[in-house]
């Protein structure tokens, strides 16, 4: 892989940003929802494939569905959150004038997306679900603690694109869903851009100064930062919200049952090839 | 809630979130994090089942580092354990 004019690249990437801003003021809601309409790809509901989801009648899963899609839009308000404050304190920290321009963009572009994301949660839920995540502190190592944070934001982005790009396409889904991710699908694409070749620069960069137990201790981390993303799509309040009993012990039961698992893997295997040839990631 | 009752429970949700950790083994002041015990990334785990456990929703501004470093200030801050007298 040839290293790219990173310079080059970023101000590509602001001019992209200034010229495609997409305005949320222009988004239109409808005034209520679809009770029979679904609003989350079925077969990527978390619960999809378990015994609890066999249980449910075609009404039951669509309730799910809206509670899933709560649940994803809140993910996202929260992860976007700390991106924002942990980019923005970043921001003209060195002398890289491009990168820190290219990072506002990077800034604002989230921020739009928490209005749809919110907006779809507190029109139509009245409510975004709790963040229940810490996030670690900082290493005190200027440029591995920014290399982590993309490699962080990276594996967030990817799982997530792989949702909205599948959502944005499918027709089962109410309108304003498929928008929503539609939008979201578009930029985050420079977002994923960005952040692999961010990566693939800092290693360039740096590799030959980090020894076997430093990148191994990265791979370590990612791992169970990867494991900590997925976690977040299991949420025992959206399955208490659309009804279903018992919702702290389906919780408990779902994220290990063989179905989940394998819908993971595929996953990972089919967004995450990137982060495993750069060895940020094991082998599958 | 009373410090045994509440010190029970949370080495209750540790032991549920980590069961390959001999809980029993790690004392009330042990620093969780420091030590390695839980991570970050378990501390969403563990919220869920304290909510369970408790009936309480857990408030955005409890989440910080300091609120997890033993056992004894998790059932402090999320139990509202009452100290022995």
């Amino acid at each position: 892989m040839s290293p790219i004019d990173f310079d080059r690249f970023v101000k590509y990437l602001s001019a992209i940003s200034e010229e495609q801003f997409i305005d949320p003021r222009h988004f239109e809601w409808p005034d209520e929802l679809d009770p029979d309409a679904w609003y989350f790809t079925p077969e990527l509901i978390s619960l999809y494939g378990s015994p609890v989801w066999a249980s449910l009648d075609e009404r039951q899963r669509k309730r799910l569905s809206f509670a899933e899609a709560v649940n994803f839009f809140s993910l996202n308000i929260h992860g976007e959150k700390y991106l924002i404050s942990e980019i923005s304190r970043r921001l003209y920290a060195g002398d890289d004038s491009a990168l820190s321009r290219y990072l506002l963009h990077f800034v604002d572009e989230e921020a739009r997306h928490m209005m749809y994301f919110s907006g779809f949660c507190n029109r139509y839920a009245g409510k975004i679900y709790p963040d229940r995540t810490l996030h670690s502190e900082d290493s005190g190592d200027v440029e591995l603690d920014m290399f982590v944070l993309f490699a962080r934001i990276n594996v967030f982005e990817e799982i997530v694109d792989y949702y909205n790009r599948t959502m944005a396409k499918d027709e089962r889904l109410a309108p304003v869903v498929r928008e929503i991710n539609r939008i979201h699908h578009v930029e985050e694409l420079r977002h994923l851009n960005f952040g692999r070749n961010f990566l693939r620069h800092c290693l360039d960069r740096h590799i030959d100064d980090w020894d076997e137990a430093r990148r191994q201790a990265l791979r370590d981390h990612l791992s169970s930062y990867l494991a900590f993303v997925w976690k977040q799509y299991y949420n025992p309040d959206a399955y208490q919200d659309a009804g279903i009993e018992d919702a702290f012990h389906v919780w408990r039961s779902v994220t290990d049952a063989p179905g989940a698992i394998r819908h993971r893997d595929e996953v990972n295997q089919k967004r995450l090839s990137y982060l495993r040839k750069l060895e940020l990631l094991e082998a599958a | 809630m009373s410090e045994t009752s509440a010190i029970v429970k949370v080495r209750s949700c540790l032991a549920a979130i980590k069961p390959d950790v001999d809980i029993d083994a790690v004392s009330d002041e042990t620093p969780l994090l420091e030590q390695r015990v839980i991570t970050s990334f378990d501390v969403m785990d563990l919220m869920l089942h304290l909510e369970q456990m408790s009936g309480l929703t857990i408030n955005r501004g409890q989440l910080v580092p300091g609120s997890f470093r033993d056992i004894r200030t998790i059932a402090s801050v999320f139990l509202g354990m009452e100290a022995a007298e």
